[in-house]
């Protein structure tokens, strides 16, 4: 890889290290998933950082898939696209949470059952 | 801060503590009868949810298992929507000596501390008995702290709090994993008091743990990560506020 790609790749490792932050950051994205995002953004960098293991990673490789640009642009989108899923399943998930510590509130407010002897505080 | 004629709510955040959350109780109602009381029921499947109704203690059920930080959070709404002045947590396993809640809480007013821990080893400054993962842990978390903040947290991992009214909106805007070192951080940076006294503990003598040898790997690399966002965050919004 030349200077240019890989200039080019850190870049947008950055770009999409600094998208996960922000969205853990704003709680759009559960911190147990961000932190598998980043560690596998990092280990890609570093993994294309070093010549001998892409070199030895791509010779294994293209024994089951061609070695291609857009097979790269492909990952890409499609690690971009698992971002996003999981922040809406995180962001499902909040509202759920939410929901459920609302009916918790509300059941610990509701009137003791006329029927029960328990007292309460 | 918490003023003179406060009222207090102690909460118990419970996940299957059936063999101890009598006791539990009854420890509590015993050494600060003029507090409430709020268990909040985290799913249990033990019948711990069953043993509270029978105590007769005000309990608020999760449909479904959140989790150790989402039940705290709970307990902060609850305490923020009735108009309590402080809120007292402690854990329903035991380990804590409900006679520590009036302690720490007169060392929380009397320094006039948003945010007071009841802390195993801020005397003693060592981890003495802890397995070494978590010491290991321990240590890590308060030197991150300790780097981001300038404040020595001996024990951020504590269950025992009392938390001031001013700080219950503030930790319902956010979930935080488990309320220890990185409400701790966001608490710190954004500008308000957390305090440590120290209490004893006990160990564990029934139920489980919510830290498994799986959660010991995951643990620390959400809460390290944690930390720094909520370092970030605490300080863009109290310059946002300035």
């Amino acid at each position: 890889m030349n200077v240019g790609g890989t200039l080019a790749v850190w870049l947008l490792s950055a770009l999409l290290v600094a998208w996960v932050f922000d969205l853990v950051r704003r709680d759009r994205l559960y911190v147990g998933y961000g932190v598998i995002f980043v560690g596998a953004i990092v280990a890609g960098l570093a993994a294309i950082s070093m010549p001998r293991v892409l070199g030895v990673f791509s010779r294994l490789w293209a024994n089951v898939v061609p070695a291609s640009g857009f097979f790269e642009l492909v990952l890409l989108f499609v690690l971009v696209l698992m971002i996003y899923a999981f922040s809406q399943l995180t962001l499902v998930s909040n509202r759920l949470a939410t929901l459920i510590q609302e009916l918790a509130i509300r059941e610990a407010d509701a009137p003791p059952d006329p029927a029960s002897r328990t007292r309460q505080r | 801060m918490i003023g003179p004629a406060h009222r207090v709510l102690v909460a118990v955040p419970a996940y299957n503590e059936h063999p101890t959350i009598a006791r539990v109780v009854a420890g509590i109602r015993a050494a600060v009868p003029e507090f409430d009381l709020l268990i909040v029921n985290d799913a249990s499947t033990d019948g711990t949810g069953a043993s509270a109704a029978a105590l007769g203690v005000t309990t608020a059920t999760h449909l479904a298992n959140l989790g150790y930080g989402r039940a705290l959070q709970t307990a902060i709404k609850y305490a923020l929507r009735h108009g309590y002045d402080a809120l007292v947590t402690i854990d329903a396993d035991g380990q804590h000596d409900p006679r520590d809640i009036r302690t720490v809480f007169e060392r929380a007013r009397a320094g006039r501390h948003d945010l007071m821990l009841g802390s195993r080893f801020v005397a003693t400054r060592r981890y003495g008995d802890e397995p070494l993962v978590r010491r290991v842990g321990m240590r890590v978390f308060s030197l991150l702290l300790w780097l981001l903040t300038g404040q020595h947290v001996f024990d951020t991992s504590s269950g025992m709090k009392v938390i001031d009214r001013g700080v219950f909106e503030l930790l319902t805007r956010r979930p935080f994993v488990d309320f220890h070192a990185e409400s701790l951080v966001f608490l710190i940076k954004a500008g308000y008091s957390v305090g440590e006294c120290p209490i004893t503990v006990e160990q564990r003598r029934t139920g489980s743990s919510m830290y498994t040898p799986l959660s010991s790997l995951k643990y620390p690399l959400k809460v390290c990560f944690l930390i720094v966002l909520s370092a970030i965050e605490a300080t863009v919004m109290k310059r946002g506020a300035a």
